[in-house]
């Protein structure tokens, strides 16, 4: 799952316009920002799992990063940080939009999420395993970009031209059209370097 | 590392078209507005 949070980003862009829409895709991807570094360090490991395809083909043991309980207290972090830029409001929408990695993340991995940090206690490990049925999974993801898509250009030609714009409102509404548009192409770009396993 | 790149490429992209459009940001003046 890649293209399928950014989906979700830009259909939160429409409802929350005063949010830039590079905090809210960063966010949606934080918790997989994290695992990077977790990853190179040897402390977060990946396995393949056999004759599945590049798509959805891995069993990701991001125990800490990827946790219910790690999730959640770095998208309450991300929540305060982002409240010091764009007050209350901001704060609560940039974290439980880094939330929602998990929450989608958990439809599509195999039952790889634990509960706790480091799986501490081995408590049963989460996951309803979509990505075992690739063509869904797929579907989900194509679902969640064309609906963040279509709510994102509808939301960009329904604000009004800038009071300072004047009579360049037919540019103003051309350049909306065009980079909704480009960012719509964007999104579908990364549904396809998902599913075809880049990235 | 190609899912950073990959990851920055389209935060970066989506990012800097979404600013061009310069929607409502209140806690900066809008460009039309320095000029």
């Amino acid at each position: 799952m890649f293209a399928g949070h950014f989906g979700l980003a830009a259909g939160v862009k429409s409802q929350e316009p005063e949010m830039p829409l590079w905090a809210l895709m960063l966010s949606t991807q934080l918790l997989d920002v994290l695992f990077v570094p977790m990853y190179l360090a040897g402390i977060e490991t990946t396995q393949r799992v056999p004759g599945a395809p590049a798509y959805g083909g891995l069993v990701i043991h991001a125990n800490y990063t990827h946790s219910l309980v790690g999730a959640l207290l770095n998208s309450a972090v991300a929540g305060v940080v982002a409240a010091r830029f764009w007050g209350r409001r901001g704060g609560l929408v940039i974290g439980g939009v880094a939330f929602s990695h998990w929450i989608l993340d958990l439809l599509v991995h195999r039952a790889d999420l634990p509960i706790l940090p480091g799986n501490v206690g081995g408590l049963p490990t989460l996951g309803l395993g979509l990505w075992a049925q690739p063509g869904l999974s797929a579907a989900l993801e194509a679902a969640l970009i064309v609906a963040g898509g279509v709510l994102y250009y509808r939301a960009s030609m329904a604000t009004p031209a800038p009071a300072a714009a004047g009579g360049a409102s037919r540019i103003y509404y051309r350049r909306a059209a065009l980079s909704a548009g480009i960012t719509g192409l964007l999104l579908v770009l990364a549904l396809a370097s998902d599913v075809l396993g880049i990235g | 590392m190609t899912f950073i790149v990959f990851m920055l490429l389209f935060v970066g992209l989506c990012g800097w078209l979404d600013a061009r459009l310069n929607w409502a940001r209140p806690w900066e003046p809008r460009r039309q507005e320095v000029r």
